[in-house]
């Protein structure tokens, strides 16, 4: 219990920190923030105004703790280039971000365990072996350069794939699905090497365990035997590695909105960046950071309960 | 009950682990495998009935089991042979039962699969097992999981689960290792009560030697990957042979022998 | 197996590794020149791989791109791997109190995924080499934080260490002669490996427009510039493309079999 309470805690005091850092960083952009938001109109007087009201006068721990109170609140600003308020923004484009994350994960995780426990299970015959050196090269492939192969290969010769834009749920289901496909599909290459291994390695050490040799002696079919134990741990074990996971998903979605023009989170951040809009990086970042932070948390506490039990009467 | 001619077990890459030995086991007996660790004795009694893991391989020019010849039957009879006829005390009792299960499930997958009974009957026959080898509170154990137990708690539900589905064999991979010597007592006395009553063959793995004289009938010496002497233990204690084994005796009576 | 799967890494290796090196004394033409009249040209015998939308030789520039993801690659996982690990073993030495602060800051950076931290810093720092090799090396550096602090934490009571501890060696020592030889192979292990992230992660910065910038040539930027042109020159995408796979596989591959190498190492050392 105490455990729990102190990852918490740290979580928290991590959030404020990796919000202070962001903050910092981007007060030393150079070149002044408003000047480049105001481009051709950025004439003195409305400069100075821009920053009066922005606050931007005061010094930097003030505009900080400002920031931050009003972030509590879910107020992240204004958006320089926009116009519109950061979290508006945030929350119009986190339904795709988040449909596309869900279905990159629905694709990758079925198809790694599958093939996981497969290859496990044949190790070291030519289907364990093809598996591993595709992955292996996937591994070595940037993401975006297979979103440009599927984009030219495959979305620009098959209809039903758009090569760019989204189309909302609410307009079509299918055409959205459609639509948020071959992103996932490049998403999950990217995820799906790790969760092999990952699959791969827990069911290998699973069957060289001393339970499976209480289930010959006790006369198991040996199917039923796998099913009944390394399976189990097979499906648990890419739990360990989701925090790592969603952590690179985060930074393949920026990639492949940005590729198949989806409106989401990713590409936000990203044009957010290339105009210098302080307060929309600022409020992205956090945001992203936060949810990392958070899931993390989740899985350790979740991890720590388990083991807690485990550990308990451990002589 | 067992008899085996000639077996030997070595790795995939043919390096020899066991030299060719014979082995047998009469109904009612109870034979001791005695050697230090390394010396092949466990991997001799799990190739014996096929129990090794893969990446050992053992051959043999026959394996003879209850009247029935291992290598010949097919994978059902074996699972049915070793299911109902054969108990395994393991030597390790961390791994032995899945820490993800519920033990009662586990210490069930014999008897149902054999068809020994229903699920209650089975409950009931673990009930009174864990009782048998001195666990206060069954239910609980049962229904919790093999982390919530100490060691020797652990060894008593592996011996529990060994005489589920009424075997007439049991091996006894190091059973008291992890005990005191007080606890050592008891579940030796236990076995050899089983052995007395019902009449069971076991099978006694150990590296002790007071061990095997006080409780087996017949015992045979590993030393380093060889079977190199076998005999009544009364003789074998009297009148050890090989020189190996003349200095264990020597050390366990600590006086000297002709 | 592994033999030739450390034979063919080499081999893999070989390739950006020969044209990096003698692009330093030789391309067959300057990366910038451009040949309006010579676009899109395939491969002939004046351009080997043809030209691109500028009428530049692609050779050339991939010879110049693989001198700068090698060189990129290489520096910045070095810098990572000696700030990091002086961080972790600091970490994993220090008293509990410090040990916290170092823990959480590197918890901290972990946090941030590998681009957006990246971005965050060119954004800062500006675009270019330089910045993007700062970038990764600062994304590098959690990464063997956390390994050198949990590789001596495991062996902190170690008999070996314990004896050194009580004979009375000044800790500086005891790292240097006790810890390090036993914790390196992990750390080369993961030396390699990153490498290949490194170059992945240059190359999608590049390709966003946040790292190495034109005229200069880098496997990200190239592939960025082939994409406008995908439609009606496809060819673009794949000199760049494979001669990157290839790189980042010839790398990942001797990082496995090296990791091979060293456990059985390790194994037979106890």
């Amino acid at each position: 219990m105490k455990e729990i309470i102190r990852r918490i805690a740290s979580s928290i005091v991590l959030i404020i920190v990796v919000s202070f850092v962001t903050f910092f960083m981007l007060m030393l952009i150079p070149g002044d923030a408003v000047e480049i938001s105001l481009g051709t109109e950025a004439t003195p007087e409305r400069v100075t105004e821009l920053r009066a009201a922005l606050g931007m006068d005061a010094p930097w721990y003030t505009q900080y703790m400002s920031w931050f109170t009003h972030a509590l609140a879910g107020d992240f600003g204004v958006s320089f280039t926009y116009g519109e308020n950061v979290t508006t923004l945030l929350l119009s484009r986190l339904p795709v971000t988040l449909s596309l994350m869900l279905m990159a994960i629905v694709i990758a995780v079925p198809l790694a365990l599958t093939i996981g426990v497969i290859a496990a299970l044949k190790q070291n015959k030519t289907f364990d072996i093809i598996a591993r050196t595709l992955m292996q090269m996937g591994d070595a492939m940037p993401q975006f350069w297979i979103a440009l192969i599927f984009l030219v290969y495959i979305a620009a010769q098959i209809e039903i794939f758009p090569i760019s834009g989204f189309t909302p749920f609410s307009e079509s289901v299918y055409g959205g699905v459609m639509s948020l496909f071959l992103p996932a599909v490049v998403l999950a290459f990217g995820m799906i090497a790790t969760l092999i291994r990952i699959v791969r390695s827990s069911m290998l050490h699973s069957l060289k365990q001393d339970y499976m040799l209480m289930t010959r002696v006790s006369g198991v079919h040996p199917v039923r035997a796998i099913i009944k134990y390394p399976l189990r741990d097979a499906l648990i074990a890419p739990l360990t590695v989701i925090g790592i996971q969603i952590s690179g998903l985060i930074s393949g979605v920026i990639v492949v909105e940005s590729i198949f023009s989806l409106p989401g989170v990713g590409r936000l951040l990203f044009s957010a960046v290339l105009k210098r809009d302080l307060f929309l990086i600022l409020g992205l970042v956090s945001f992203i950071v936060t949810s990392v932070i958070i899931i993390t948390l989740i899985t350790d506490i979740l991890y720590i309960l388990l083991n807690k039990k485990m550990r308990r009467n451990e002589s | 009950m067992i008899n085996i001619t000639q077996l030997e077990v070595h790795t995939h890459e043919g390096r020899a682990l066991v030299q060719p030995f014979d082995f047998h086991l009469k109904k009612g007996e109870i034979v001791g495998i005695f050697g230090e660790s390394g010396s092949g004795k466990t991997i001799s009694t799990q190739a014996m009935l096929n129990l090794l893991p893969s990446a050992l391989v053992s051959r043999s020019i026959k394996k003879i089991v209850e009247d029935r010849n291992l290598d010949m039957l097919s994978p059902r009879e074996y699972r049915k042979l070793i299911g109902l006829d054969v108990g395994y005390i393991p030597q390790n009792t961390t791994e032995f039962l899945h820490p993800l299960v519920k033990i009662k499930h586990q210490m069930l997958e014999g008897y149902v699969t054999h068809q020994c009974g229903t699920k209650k009957q089975g409950l009931k026959r673990a009930t009174e097992l864990l009782e048998l080898v001195g666990l206060n509170n069954p239910k609980k154990i049962l229904n919790g999981y093999v982390f919530e137990l100490s060691g020797g708690m652990r060894q008593r539900v592996n011996i529990a689960l060994s005489l589920m589905t009424k075997p007439r064999i049991i091996i006894l991979d190091e059973p008291t290792t992890a005990l005191d010597s007080i606890t050592e007592h008891e579940v030796m006395e236990f076995f050899k009560n089983i052995n007395q009553e019902e009449g069971v063959s076991l099978i006694l793995i150990t590296h002790n030697m007071k061990l095997i004289e006080k409780y087996t009938d017949r015992a045979y010496v590993f030393y380093q990957g060889e079977m190199v002497e076998t005999n009544d233990t009364k003789m074998l204690f009297s009148e050890p042979y090989h020189p190996h084994t003349r200095a264990l005796v020597q050390v366990t009576h600590g006086e000297e022998v002709r | 197996m592994r033999k030739y799967l450390l034979i063919l890494s080499i081999v893999l290796l070989l390739i950006p590794s020969t044209l990096g090196l003698v692009s330093l004394f030789y391309t067959p033409y300057p990366i910038t020149q451009m040949d309006l009249g010579n676009r899109f040209s395939g491969m002939s015998t004046e351009h080997l791989l043809g030209t691109d939308q500028f009428g530049r030789d692609i050779l050339s520039r991939l010879m110049v791109a693989s001198r700068y993801a090698l060189l990129l690659g290489t520096v910045s996982v070095t810098l990572g791997l000696f700030i990091g690990s002086l961080i972790g073993i600091i970490s994993a030495l220090s008293k509990k109190w410090i040990s916290m602060i170092f823990l959480r800051f590197i918890d901290g950076m972990l946090a941030f995924p590998g681009i957006v931290l990246a971005m965050m810093f060119v954004v800062v720092f500006g675009d270019g080499i330089y910045s993007t090799l700062v970038a990764i090396a600062i994304f590098m550096i959690p990464i063997f934080a956390r390994l050198t602090y949990s590789l001596i934490k495991e062996q902190q009571h170690a008999l070996y260490i314990v004896a050194a501890k009580s004979i009375g060696l000044s800790t500086t020592r005891i790292v240097w002669r006790h810890y390090l030889p036993v914790i390196l192979p992990r750390l080369v292990t993961q030396f390699s490996a990153s490498i290949g992230s490194a170059i992945l992660i240059e190359s999608a910065l590049s390709y966003l427009g946040l790292g190495v910038v034109p005229p200069n040539a880098s496997f990200g930027l190239m592939l960025k510039e082939a994409q406008s042109f995908m439609l009606s020159y496809p060819y673009l995408i794949l000199p760049s493309g494979i001669l990157l796979v290839i790189t980042v596989l010839g790398l990942n591959l001797m990082g496995d079999t090296l990791n091979d190498r060293l456990m059985k190492l390790g194994d037979t050392n106890d």
